[in-house]
């Protein structure tokens, strides 16, 4: 039997390349074609973002250089992460670069490396030069990025991992969750060799990253299929990467990324067909990631999986802010968003929020709640009425924009169209109806819509057509 | 007119059930019913675990729970066993952590082996009163160095096999029908070892179970919303309006701590004082879950102070917070403080260590062989250690068996971990 959404394949792509569909977005997607749109996410530069642009302006430490942030005073560096954390939440809402920031969050999560006080000046750094840099670019860069990254050296402990006494988490967790994985069969003779190679990657007094060869461990090294002799010490930068190079395009790691993706953009357990083909494309083309997304979104498996993933809780706040069309108020500086972030925290999910290195879970029974569907649908009530802090609220009969419905069953269908960008089931139309008392074939009555039409915003959101994508 | 629909949820429910009826197995089970409850006001505890049934229980005998309750604490990342129950006057010891070791001086005691942190000097009363026992050098056989590897067979509790499901949602099965509440995770996401239960409430506190501007015909609309969903999400949107009812009246138990409790401040306190006020309010919690992450500490780990000593002071606090709340209670409820592993026995050079194999599970509770530390301990010198690791002495599954058994009131328990031979260490009376 079919999922009750939509099998419309450009709504299937944007409830899964987006933060939430949009009456504007589905319009512009369909001018466009589903192709086109496509295309035009996965080349970002060409999707123009002022209005973003405009609320970036709010966060200057975002584009602070090492220099700028190296001379923050102390009580200062702590507004850089608070700035990329706020920021990373206005993008997912307003962005138009969708896909982008889908993808920034992707690999944020892959490289978990959750900010503390030791790495609050660099944290916004490592999202701009590690992640959004190469968020669309190759996996081979990332790795390599991320592996001079000061937050993942700090985070998992390489900073303090000296000669022949490493400290083994970074470079355990590279092997089982950056690269190759658990199934690829690796040793603690790996794990350890793999600590001994990265020996040296640490940050310096200001919490920045540095080598310091005096730390590194020399000597013959094996990682899995890869050796280096390791001889010096003022090599070992050189023999690390190496070693990232060579686990960025293991077919383990091919495999185990694209299982991965498959599960954030197709359905929890994604075919084999699907993997297997995905990361032959990811291994053909070198690790770029464009070619891996199209391959992805343009796949059998991706088309035959409507309505098999959740929203997670950032994704249902996001999807619910943008269905309203809530904005912030610039007035306010942003300052409101102090706000959003508590109530998407209340959901159990906020940017960078993840405490172990997993990064947040992907499926749904990792985040299936009695609470949590209460704390969303009591959402869906505080941003329908207006309550959910100082922000703009565009009003709810704009929802109903176009030539007068005929019948109240016309009505919510308009609704549910505008809200989550198709029509309901009869019976589910009937229950959102059956609310108000009204039946479908009914005259339209203006009165009473105005007088229920809250109630009605509400019941559509609380649906499974808003929670499934 | 319009007139606003005040069939009431029974009728709606009654008529969703028959609609389920072809949905998955697994997510058609365990469907609740609306008991309505006479009265209002403070709920004494006696009324209430009687009157919040599930369907099943028509078909089963009155009392078909004894009444008592397994709380599983899984202290996520890896929790230093040998930072926490610490071998006493140990040349081994203290030759493999001669920076972070726990010196013997500074040890609460326990017996002529071991000592307790003293940061984790809250539970000290309870082994000295009988109620926590220990078990050291447990683990997995089947754990490797990962945590999630060692999570996952840890929490199914089982070795190789493909089985999906989790050992505590095994034994609550095996257990019997019980009321909305028999299954229980605190917390934003479910607890792998217990997540499938039929009917698994997940939750954060029972005063979250609220719905603004709830009506009968906004539960009546949305009962409808999520029947024929044709997803799983449909019976856990219905599921969710069960629970949400309920909750009303468990609601209107006194949520203030038994005398003489003070818990921390924190999300584990937050979680173990909700469930103490289920438990006394008698609301049939057979099996619940609490996960306390940040057990992770590769880096500068501290001894007698520092982060593993704030960490667990914190956590011993919370715990003994919860004994005393409980009161008399404590008498029906077991809890278990368990780990993925434990750790390195030499500390590595960034003062913390690394992945280990055999860790300690304390057990707390009325029904608890206490004052002593069960099982097997192989000691740590150096022909005894597994690859630089405490040997994995006693299996993890011996003593979560026994708990379970134990406190459920279970017969066999050859199918919550199938395919194991199980040899009860005697951690319960």
């Amino acid at each position: 039997m079919a999922s009750i959404l939509s099998a419309d394949p450009v709504l299937h792509l944007l409830r899964r390349a987006t933060y939430g569909v949009t009456a504007d977005l589905v319009a512009e997607a369909r001018s466009r074609g589903r192709a086109g749109w496509l295309d035009d996410q996965l080349h970002p530069e060409r999707v123009s973002d002022s209005g973003m642009n405009q609320i970036l302006g709010y966060y200057p430490l975002l584009s602070a250089s090492e220099a700028e942030l190296r001379a923050l005073p102390d009580q200062k560096r702590r507004d850089a992460t608070s700035q990329l954390i706020d920021a990373t939440l206005a993008r997912q809402l307003w962005s138009r670069r969708q896909l982008f920031e889908l993808m920034v969050e992707f690999w944020n999560n892959h490289f978990n490396a959750t900010p503390s006080h030791s790495t609050y000046a660099t944290k916004a750094l490592e999202d701009r030069t590690v992640m959004r840099a190469n968020a669309l670019g190759r996996f081979e860069d990332l790795l390599l990025a991320d592996g001079k990254s000061a937050p993942m050296m700090f985070y998992l402990g390489n900073f303090r991992s000296e000669l022949d006494n490493p400290n083994e988490n970074y470079g355990r967790e590279l092997l089982e969750l950056h690269t190759v994985g658990l199934d690829s069969g690796f040793t603690q003779t790996d794990v350890w060799n793999s600590a001994l190679t990265l020996t040296g990657r640490t940050i310096d007094d200001d919490g920045f990253f540095f080598y310091d060869k005096n730390l590194h461990y020399t000597g013959q090294v094996q990682v899995l299929g890869w050796s280096a002799s390791n001889a010096s010490a003022s090599g070992g930068m050189a023999v690390g990467d190496d070693d990232l190079r060579y686990l960025a395009r293991h077919p383990k790691t091919a495999t185990h990324l694209s299982r991965k993706l498959a599960i954030r953009f197709v359905s929890d357990n994604p075919p084999a067909s699907l993997v297997s083909m995905l990361a032959d494309v990811y291994l053909d083309s070198g690790t770029a990631i464009v070619p891996w997304l199209l391959a992805l979104f343009n796949s059998a498996e991706f088309a035959a999986s409507v309505g098999l993933k959740r929203k997670r809780p950032i994704e249902h706040y996001a999807a619910s802010m943008r269905a309203l069309g809530i904005e912030a108020l610039p007035d306010n500086g942003m300052s409101e968003i102090k706000a959003m972030l508590k109530r998407v925290g209340g959901l159990g999910m906020t940017p960078f929020g993840s405490l172990p290195p997993t990064g947040y879970p992907d499926t749904t029974a990792a985040w299936e709640s009695v609470s949590g569907t209460l704390k969303r649908w009591n959402l869906h009530h505080a941003l329908s009425t207006a309550s959910a802090g100082p922000l703009f609220y565009p009003p709810l009969d704009q929802l109903l924009a176009g030539p007068t419905p005929a019948t109240a069953g016309a009505m919510v269908d308009r609704l549910c169209v505008a809200l989550t960008g198709q029509v309901f089931t009869a019976a589910h139309r009937g229950a959102v109806l059956g609310y108000a008392g009204m039946t479908a074939s009914e005259p339209y009555d203006p009165e009473a819509t105005e007088h229920y039409l809250t109630s009605l915003v509400v019941l559509i959101l609380d649906s499974a057509y808003h929670t499934l994508r | 007119m319009r007139v606003v629909k005040t069939g009431s949820i029974v009728a709606a429910a009654a008529k969703v059930q028959a609609d389920l009826a072809d949905q998955r197995a697994r997510w058609a089970r365990g469907f609740t019913r609306r008991s309505f409850l006479a009265g209002s006001g403070m709920v004494t505890a006696a009324a209430l675990g009687s009157q919040l049934v599930t369907t099943r229980v028509a078909f089963a005998a009155a009392g078909a729970s004894n009444g008592k309750t397994l709380i599983v604490v899984f202290l996520r990342g890896g929790l230093d066993g040998l930072a926490t129950v610490v071998p006493a006057n140990d040349n081994d010891y203290n030759r493999a952590r001669p920076q972070i070791g726990i010196p013997s001086g500074s040890l609460l005691p326990l017996d002529s082996r071991f000592g307790l942190h003293p940061a984790a000097s809250a539970l000290h009363k309870y082994w000295l009163n009988g109620n926590l026992g220990i078990v050291h050098a447990v683990a997995s056989p089947f754990a490797t160095h990962s945590h999630f590897q060692s999570q996952d067979v840890v929490e199914r509790g089982i070795g190789t096999g493909s089985m999906t499901s989790g050992w505590l949602e095994r034994a609550v099965e095996l257990s019997g029908p019980g009321t909305t509440f028999r299954a229980v995770c605190e917390g934003f996401t479910p607890a792998r070892s217990l997540a499938g239960a039929d009917g698994v409430v997940t939750m954060v506190g029972l005063d979250s179970l609220q719905l603004l501007d709830q009506t009968p015909a906004l539960t009546d609309a949305l009962s409808k919303l999520y029947t024929g969903v044709n997803d799983p999400l449909g019976e856990h949107g219905l599921q969710t309006l069960s629970v949400l009812d309920d909750a009303e009246e468990l609601q209107k138990t006194d949520p203030r701590p038994g005398p003489g409790a003070s818990y921390p401040a924190g999300d584990f306190s937050l979680a173990m004082a909700d469930l103490a006020r289920m438990i006394k309010a008698g609301a049939g919690v057979k099996a619940a879950t609490v996960d306390v992450g940040g057990w992770d500490m590769h880096t500068l780990a501290g001894g007698v102070v520092g982060t593993m000593a704030d960490q667990l002071r914190a956590m011993s606090l919370t715990v003994a917070a919860f004994a005393t709340d409980l009161g008399s209670k404590l008498a029906d409820v077991t809890v278990v403080l368990m780990s993925e592993f434990g750790r390195r026995v030499a500390e590595n050079g960034s003062g913390g260590t690394d992945h280990g194999r055999g860790g300690v599970m304390f057990l707390l509770g009325g029904g608890v062989d206490g004052k002593k530390i069960h099982g097997a301990w192989p000691g740590l010198s150096e022909p005894a250690l597994q690859g630089g690791d405490l040997a994995a002495a006693n299996d993890y599954r011996d003593v979560l068996g026994e708990a379970a058994q134990a406190t459920l009131g279970l017969g066999s328990i050859s199918t919550v971990f199938p395919g194991f031979t199980y040899r009860p260490l005697g951690v319960m009376r």
